[in-house]
């Protein structure tokens, strides 16, 4: 009696562990496979057009290893390749348009330091250290403008943090608007003790519904 | 005696009227005739018919307009602050918008000026029917017509 109960719990054990042993390998069990197990993601995540994920194919399987023989006539292999190729000129691109902005931005220097004199604020930006370290454009160009609407001679570290704001384009972090956050990082007493009056004046009138902007 | 009382009448006088004008406030006394539109705020139309739009949202800045009420005769004048982003529509013959950096302008209408500051964005539109006024476009030293019919985008 107790060998029978040996016997059979052994044979259950044994049947146990073959099954499961067959569920791992998918090959074993092709319709549990080719069932699609999907997960509703986000479309954002995945793209305009896709709103689901297909869980069980692997990125390997989707994406074949760079360099593996592409099957002839296979138009997706063609289609992945031109765009492997697109991929890296768009990397290329971006470096020749990183470099050619650097040079943008030394020639502008250049040039603006010999139309403004430095007896100017901005003709003093441009012959500090600081207008050296910003390879902007856009940034010189936004600190020319700022300058010309409030001319101020900048302090250290004052251009640099305008650049930060230009690149990050976080202005509103530091107040409501970008005009705003410059009065207050540059200093409402200051602007107004440095300004043209007639500017000042401008400002204070601008900003009289906006208690504490430009008292 | 009569002279020297006059003397000092005109003098006590002059020194009056010079302390009322040193006294006199740099501010205007006239309430402001120009309207602030902020981020987010509605659209805003003036009686000469120029309505303002102010999208801006990550790139704040606002967008003004002068004169706030006006007539259909008046000289309008639109300007984009720093990083301001909104349209202009109903620009005419006497009509003005300025930009300043960083600002993405959208302007429509049947003639008048665009100042495009350096470092800002255009998109000007002449919605005027053939054999109407041009736009005049000024950016970079530049000046440029844009027909009627026509839209020329600026950037940067």
């Amino acid at each position: 009696m107790n060998r029978t109960y040996l016997f059979t719990g052994i044979g259950a054990a044994a049947l146990l562990i073959a099954l499961l042993r067959a569920i791992e390998q998918p090959h074993v069990l092709p319709a549990v496979r080719d069932t699609p197990l999907v997960a509703a993601v986000p479309a954002e995540q995945v793209g305009a057009s896709t709103s689901t994920v297909d869980l069980w194919t692997s990125s390997e399987e989707r994406t074949p290893a760079a360099g593996a023989p592409a099957p002839e006539n296979d138009p997706c292999a063609a289609v992945l390749e031109q765009l492997q190729a697109a991929n890296a000129r768009d990397a290329e691109s971006a470096i020749a348009i990183a470099t050619l902005r650097q040079d943008i931005a030394r020639l502008a220097l250049e040039l603006d330091r010999l139309r403004f004199d430095e007896s100017t604020p901005y003709g003093a930006f441009l012959r500090s250290d600081e207008a050296l370290k910003i390879n902007d454009p856009r940034a010189l160009v936004s600190i020319q403008d700022w300058l010309r609407q409030f001319p101020i001679f900048l302090g250290q570290g004052e251009a640099t943090w305008i650049a930060e704001r230009v690149a990050a384009n976080d202005w509103t972090l530091f107040g409501r608007t970008s005009e705003v956050a410059l009065i207050q990082f540059l200093g409402a007493r200051r602007l107004a003790a440095e300004l043209p009056p007639s500017r000042a004046a401008e400002l204070r009138m601008y900003y009289a519904d906006e208690p504490g902007v430009f008292p | 005696m009569k002279m020297l009382f006059a003397a000092i009448a005109i003098v006590l006088c002059a020194g009056v009227a010079l302390s009322e004008a040193a006294s006199v406030p740099t501010l205007p006394t006239t309430a402001p005739t120009m309207k602030k539109v902020k981020p987010g705020d509605p659209c805003y139309t003036n009686k000469d018919l120029v309505t303002v739009c102010n999208t801006g949202e990550s790139t704040a800045g606002d967008i003004t307009i002068d004169p706030q009420t006006g007539s259909t005769t008046s000289s309008t004048t639109v300007e984009f602050k720093n990083n301001a982003t909104g349209s202009v529509t109903g620009i005419d013959s006497n009509d003005v918008v300025n930009t300043a950096a960083g600002s993405h302008a959208t302007i429509t209408g049947t003639g008048g000026t665009v100042n495009l500051g350096p470092g800002s964005f255009g998109t000007i539109t002449n919605s005027a029917p053939a054999g109407g006024g041009s736009i005049t476009v000024k950016t970079g030293g530049a000046t440029i017509s844009v027909p009627p019919g026509s839209t020329i985008g600026f950037g940067g």
